[in-house]
């Protein structure tokens, strides 16, 4: 009997302390490929990233508002792509943000350019 | 009432052994095993995603500086290298969330040069 709880005491120390209880998911990063965008005819979207807000081909915007003002876009055959850039003192939560908006959008390429 | 006093005596070891294998069963379904992560890593938060499993990937810190496994990563390179050399499919970051973004952007460039296919970001599932 004593040795039986022995085991189920050692085995219930292991599950506790080498368990973890966070949730992960992932979202694709399209960093920059240097210099694989020339290809497309469809002139590109050009999306700036900023601590408060976003501008769209430089209509400012909030980000929540971004999916239906990308929605709205006449309808092109092949993704149309989306030039993301970035001021200074974004962090990647406020980019991750972005790119979680920017999933749920069908029809673009996002790319983040590098140098913000 | 002698024999109700030696009864009452005994250590409830039955019921001991089963809080403990109550507990034990609960840890076993709720948790993952997981490697663990740096300790002070503050992940990305996120809603609306799907789970995915425990990352076993590059940890950047808040302040840029790279581990894998506890260990630090000088360069890019260097974790190419110990992951199995280029042209791996998939590679996960695990970003801090106060690391520059700028930073993030040229960590994963350099990591699309030295031939990874696809760059995914790790962040903690909201539980929202």
């Amino acid at each position: 009997m004593t040795s039986l709880i022995d085991v189920i005491f050692l085995l219930l120390l292991f599950f506790m302390l080498s368990s973890t209880f966070s949730k992960f998911s992932e979202v694709e990063l399209s960093a920059a490929t240097g210099g694989g965008l020339e290809a497309s005819e469809i002139p590109p979207l050009f999306l700036q990233l900023r601590a408060d807000d976003v501008r769209l081909n430089g209509d400012a915007m909030p980000l929540e508002g971004l999916a239906a003002a990308l929605t709205g876009r006449p309808e092109v055959a092949e993704p149309q792509p989306l030039l993301i850039s970035m001021r200074d003192g974004i962090t990647s939560q406020r980019l991750t943000d972005l790119l979680v908006v920017l999933r749920g959008v069908l029809g673009i390429a996002p790319t983040v350019l590098d140098g913000g | 009432m002698r024999r109700a006093r030696t009864v009452s005596k005994r250590e409830p070891t039955i019921a001991l052994i089963n809080i403990v294998f109550l507990m034990l069963v609960f840890f076993m379904v709720a948790g993952t095993l997981a490697r663990p992560l740096d300790n002070d890593l503050r992940l990305v938060r996120t809603a609306d995603l799907e789970g995915r499993a425990p990352p076993d990937a590059l940890v950047i810190r808040a302040d840029g500086t790279m581990t894998y496994r506890g260990e630090p990563v000088t360069r890019a390179a260097d974790y190419m290298q110990s992951i199995g050399g280029a042209g791996s499919p998939e590679i996960k970051l695990v970003p801090d969330r106060d690391l520059p973004a700028s930073q993030l952007v040229r960590i994963a460039r350099d990591l699309r040069a030295l031939g990874a296919g696809r760059i995914m970001v790790v962040t903690e599932r909201g539980l929202d």
